[in-house]
C-alpha cells in the first residue's frame, strides 16, 4: 500500500490557491454573496424579512421538507406560514394539503388571511402507516403546492423522513412537518429545521439546520407587521 | 348504402364449446330434437352428417361431444357480437339467428378501405373463436344471402362500386346463389324446386306479376327488398347504457393477489367499452361472491370521469388492500355507474400546471381509495355568525376541491372580526385562572330564531344530540387571552341560566 507523504502547510496552501483558480469552484462561505449577486432566488417569500434573510432560497423552499419543532400548539405556527400559504393558494392551481391536523383549520380565519379555502385538502388517515403513505403520495404526485403534516412522533423513523424529503423534492412541494421540540437533538434529513418558541405578539425562531449556513438562534418575528395586523387592531378596538 | 353481412355458421356450437374449458379440438355436434344440426370440422371429418340422430353419430364416434341447442344463449351471443361490431360502425343490425348486418359506407375511410376493415373484423371474430363468412352487397338481404352462401369472400369489395345503383349490382352479384340461402319459407322453396327453380337468378328472371299470383305478396316483397327496388329499413342496435360484466371462476380463488387477474380483465373490458362510447365513469362497483357467506362489494369512486383501465385497476387495488375479502372467491363482477361524457384532461401549452403533476381529482381519488372517501375532505366557509357553523368540510371527491376561487379574503381581513386559525371542535372546558385575558369580551349571541325548534327538540331528548342543542342557540362572551405556555387563545364564557358560568377554550390564534 502506498503511503501518502505528509503534506506540508505551504503545499496545502498552494493546492488551495490552485483550486480557487478553477472558475466553477467556490467556497461555501461565498455562496450567499453569489446568490444575492444576480442568481434569482427560488423560494416562497415567507412574508417576514427577518426570516427570508437567513434562508437559502430567500424564503421557504419550493421543493423540500421543512421541520417545525414546537411543543405547544397555537403559539403562532400558522401565522408563520400564512403569508406564504396565501400567495401559493392564490397564485398556483395546486392544492394545499393538511394531513392529520390536530385541530380544525378555521375556514373564516384562513379566508381572512388571504388563503383560498377551496384549495385546502384535509386528510385524516387512521394510523401511522396510512399517514406516511398519504404524506408520500401527496408529495410525489405533485398535485399540491404545500403540505402541512403531523405524524406520530414516537413511530417516526429517520428513513421515513428521508423518504418524505425525497418525495417533496420529486413532486416540487413545500412540505412542513410539525414535530415536538424534543426532536431537535435527532438528526434529520430535512432541508430546513426551525424551532418555534412563544413570544408576545410574534414568534421566536431558532434555525436548527439550514442549507449553506450555520444554525442561528433567537430570530424574532412580529406578527403585527404581517398579515394579521389589521385584524389585531380591529379586535383591540372592538 | 353498403352492407357487410357477417354470418357465423357455427355459432350455436361455438357458443356451447365456450362454456367448456380446455381443448376444443375434439369432435362435437349440436343437437336439435335429437338430430345433428351443426358439426364441427373434426366431426365432419369422421363422416358425421347433418340430420343424423345422436345414436348414429355416437356409433360412428363414441367420444363425440354433444350439446343441445340453447336459443337464448345464442341470442345473447349474437347481441355480444353486435356490441363488438359496434366499434366499426354505429349501424349494426342483428339478423337472427346467426348473422349481423353492418352498414359500413361511413366507416371505410376511417379503417382504410373495405378490405382492411373486413380483415380486422374477421381477425377479431377468429380470436373470439367464431368461424365467419362475410359478404358485401348494396342491399342487406343480398349481403346476407351471399354471406350464407359463403361466396362473398372472393368477389368482395371489388365488384361493388361505391356509387352504383343498388338494384343492378345486387342482382349481378347474386348470380348462381342457391335459393336455400334465402329467407324464403320452406314451403315456397319446395314449390319453386318442383318448378325446377333452385337458383336466385332463375327466380328473378320470372315475371313478377305471375309470381305474385302464385306465391302471394310476401315473395314479391322479399324480391323487391333483395334487389333494392324497395327500401329495407333496419333496426340498429343501441349499446347498453350501463356496463355490467362478470367472470365466473372455474375454481375458487384464494387471496387478494389472485383476484387481480380477473379484475384486470374486467377493467380492460370496461375501458374498451367506455372508449367505444366516448364515455367515462365516476363509480366502479366490484362484487365478489364466494360459496359461503355474503357477497362483498367494493366501490371505487372518482372525482372526475375516467376511462383508463390502469387507473381503474390501481385504485381498485388500493381499495382491495384495505377491504375484508372472502377466503375463496367464486365469481367477480364489475358494474360501472354514473357514466358521463369523458373529456380528456389537457395541460396548458407550457405544462405549467405543477410540473407534470397529477390533477386534483387524481390525487383525491388515490387518497380516497386507500384511506376512505370520508377521510379526504375539502374545506369551505359558511355564512354563519356562530363559529361552529361558519365552516364545513365535505367529501372532497364529490365536492370538487380547488373548484371555486372566491376571492373574498382581503375584504374579510379588513371588515371581519378577528378569528383564530385553529378551532377546537368541540370546545374544551378549561380553568379560567390559568389564562391571562388581554381583550374582550365579544358577545356572540345568536341562533335565537332556532330556539323554539331546539326547545321542542329537547322534549324528545333521545332524538337530539347534545351538541346539536348547543349549536342551536348560543350566548357566549369571547375573550382573547394568553395561556401559561404563551399561546394566544380564544376563550369564551358561557352564560348559563343557573348563574354559574363555564369557561371554554375554543381556538388558538396561532
Amino acid at each position: 500500500m502506498l503511503e501518502s507523504p505528509p503534506i506540508e502547510d505551504a503545499t496545502a496552501v498552494r493546492a488551495m490557491d490552485r483550486l480557487r483558480q478553477v472558475p466553477n469552484l467556490w467556497r461555501a462561505s461565498e455562496l450567499p454573496a453569489l446568490r444575492f449577486g444576480g442568481i434569482k432566488s427560488d423560494g416562497i417569500a415567507s412574508g417576514f424579512a427577518a426570516l427570508d434573510d437567513v434562508l437559502f432560497d430567500r424564503g421557504w423552499p419550493r421543493a423540500g421538507l421543512v421541520e417545525l419543532l414546537l411543543n405547544d400548539p397555537g403559539i403562532g405556527e400558522l401565522s408563520l406560514l400564512a403569508p406564504a400559504l396565501a400567495s401559493l393558494s392564490t397564485r398556483e392551481a395546486r392544492l394545499i394539503a393538511w394531513i392529520a391536523p390536530p385541530f380544525v383549520p378555521f375556514a373564516p380565519a384562513l379566508d381572512a388571511a388571504g388563503i383560498d379555502v377551496s384549495k385546502m385538502l384535509l386528510v385524516y388517515p387512521d394510523n401511522h402507516a396510512d399517514a406516511l403513505w398519504t404524506f408520500e403520495q401527496v408529495l410525489k404526485t405533485g398535485a399540491c403546492s404545500a403540505l402541512l403534516g403531523w405524524l406520530a412522533e414516537h413511530k417516526l423513523k429517520f428513513a421515513e423522513i428521508r423518504r418524505l424529503q425525497f418525495a417533496a423534492r420529486q413532486g416540487r412541494t413545500w412540505a412542513s412537518l410539525f414535530r415536538p421540540a424534543t426532536a431537535v437533538g435527532n438528526a434529520s434529513p430535512a432541508e430546513l429545521r426551525l424551532r418555534l418558541g412563544s413570544r408576545r405578539g410574534g414568534l421566536r425562531l431558532d434555525v436548527v439546520k439550514r442549507r449553506s449556513g450555520w444554525p442561528l438562534s433567537d430570530i424574532e418575528l412580529d406578527f403585527d407587521e404581517g398579515v394579521t395586523r389589521s385584524a389585531v387592531d380591529r379586535s383591540c378596538s372592538g | 348504402m353498403l352492407w357487410l353481412a357477417l354470418h357465423f355458421p357455427m355459432m350455436g356450437l361455438e357458443e356451447r364449446l365456450d362454456t367448456l374449458d380446455g381443448d376444443v379440438a375434439e369432435p362435437a355436434v349440436l343437437l336439435e330434437d335429437n338430430r345433428v344440426v351443426l358439426a364441427n370440422e373434426q366431426a365432419r371429418d369422421a363422416e358425421i352428417s347433418l340430420g343424423s340422430t345422436l345414436a348414429t353419430a355416437n356409433s360412428i364416434l363414441p367420444e363425440l361431444k354433444h350439446f343441445n341447442r340453447d336459443p337464448a344463449a345464442e341470442h345473447e351471443r349474437l347481441g355480444m357480437l353486435a356490441t363488438i361490431a359496434y366499434r366499426y360502425t354505429p349501424k349494426v343490425s342483428p339478423a337472427p339467428p346467426d348473422a349481423l348486418l353492418l352498414e359500413v359506407r361511413g366507416s371505410l375511410r376511417l379503417f382504410g378501405g373495405m378490405n382492411a376493415l373486413v380483415d380486422e373484423l374477421a381477425d377479431l371474430c377468429r380470436r373470439l373463436g367464431h368461424e365467419l363468412n362475410r359478404a358485401v352487397a348494396t342491399t342487406p338481404l343480398a349481403a346476407l344471402m351471399l354471406a350464407r352462401a359463403g361466396s362473398g369472400g372472393a368477389s368482395m369489395g371489388q365488384t361493388v362500386a361505391p356509387h352504383s345503383r343498388p338494384g343492378r349490382e345486387a342482382v349481378a352479384s347474386l348470380k348462381g346463389v342457391p335459393l336455400t340461402h334465402s329467407d324464403l319459407p320452406a314451403k315456397d322453396l319446395e314449390r319453386l324446386a318442383n318448378m325446377g327453380i333452385t337458383r336466385i337468378d332463375e327466380l328473378l328472371r320470372l315475371p313478377l306479376r305471375e309470381l305474385g299470383k302464385r306465391f302471394g305478396p310476401t315473395l314479391i316483397d322479399y324480391l323487391a327488398r333483395l334487389t333494392g327496388q324497395k327500401a329495407d329499413p333496419r333496426a340498429f342496435i343501441k349499446p347498453p347504457e350501463r356496463f355490467h360484466s362478470s367472470i365466473h371462476l372455474l375454481e375458487p380463488v384464494r387471496g387478494k393477489d389472485a383476484l387481480l387477474f380477473p379484475m384486470r380483465r374486467l377493467a380492460a373490458e370496461l375501458a374498451r367499452w367506455l372508449a367505444r362510447r366516448r364515455f367515462g365513469t365516476r363509480l366502479l362497483i366490484w362484487t365478489v361472491k364466494s360459496l359461503r357467506g355474503p357477497a362483498v362489494t367494493l366501490s371505487v369512486e372518482f372525482a372526475q370521469p375516467r376511462r383508463d383501465d390502469q387507473s381503474f385497476l390501481a385504485l381498485s387495488k388500493l381499495k382491495l388492500d384495505s377491504a375484508d375479502m372472502p377466503e375463496e372467491a367464486m365469481s367477480i363482477s364489475l358494474r360501472a355507474d354514473f357514466i358521463a361524457p369523458f373529456r380528456t384532461a389537457f395541460a396548458d401549452l407550457w405544462g405549467s400546471t405543477a410540473g407534470g403533476g397529477a390533477t386534483h381529482a387524481e390525487l383525491v381519488d388515490l387518497l380516497a381509495a386507500k384511506i376512505g372517501g370520508e377521510a379526504v375532505r375539502g374545506l369551505r366557509t359558511v355564512d354563519d355568525h356562530r363559529p361552529e357553523l361558519a365552516w364545513s368540510t365535505k367529501h372532497a371527491g364529490r365536492w370538487g376541491v380547488g373548484a371555486s376561487a372566491k376571492a373574498s379574503g382581503r375584504l374579510a381581513a379588513v371588515l371581519g372580526p378577528f378569528r383564530p386559525m385553529w378551532l377546537l371542535d368541540p370546545p374544551q372546558p378549561i380553568d379560567a385562572e390559568c389564562y391571562e385575558l388581554v381583550s374582550g369580551p365579544e358577545r356572540i349571541e345568536t341562533g335565537w330564531w332556532e330556539r323554539d325548534r331546539c326547545a321542542a327538540a329537547q322534549e324528545f331528548a333521545t332524538r337530539t344530540l347534545p351538541e346539536e342543542r348547543d349549536r342551536c342557540a348560543i350566548a357566549r362572551d369571547y375573550y382573547v387571552g394568553y395561556s401559561e405556555r404563551g399561546a394566544r387563545c380564544w376563550l369564551y364564557r358561557e352564560q348559563l341560566e343557573q348563574k354559574n358560568e363555564r369557561w371554554f377554550l375554543h381556538g388558538y390564534f396561532s
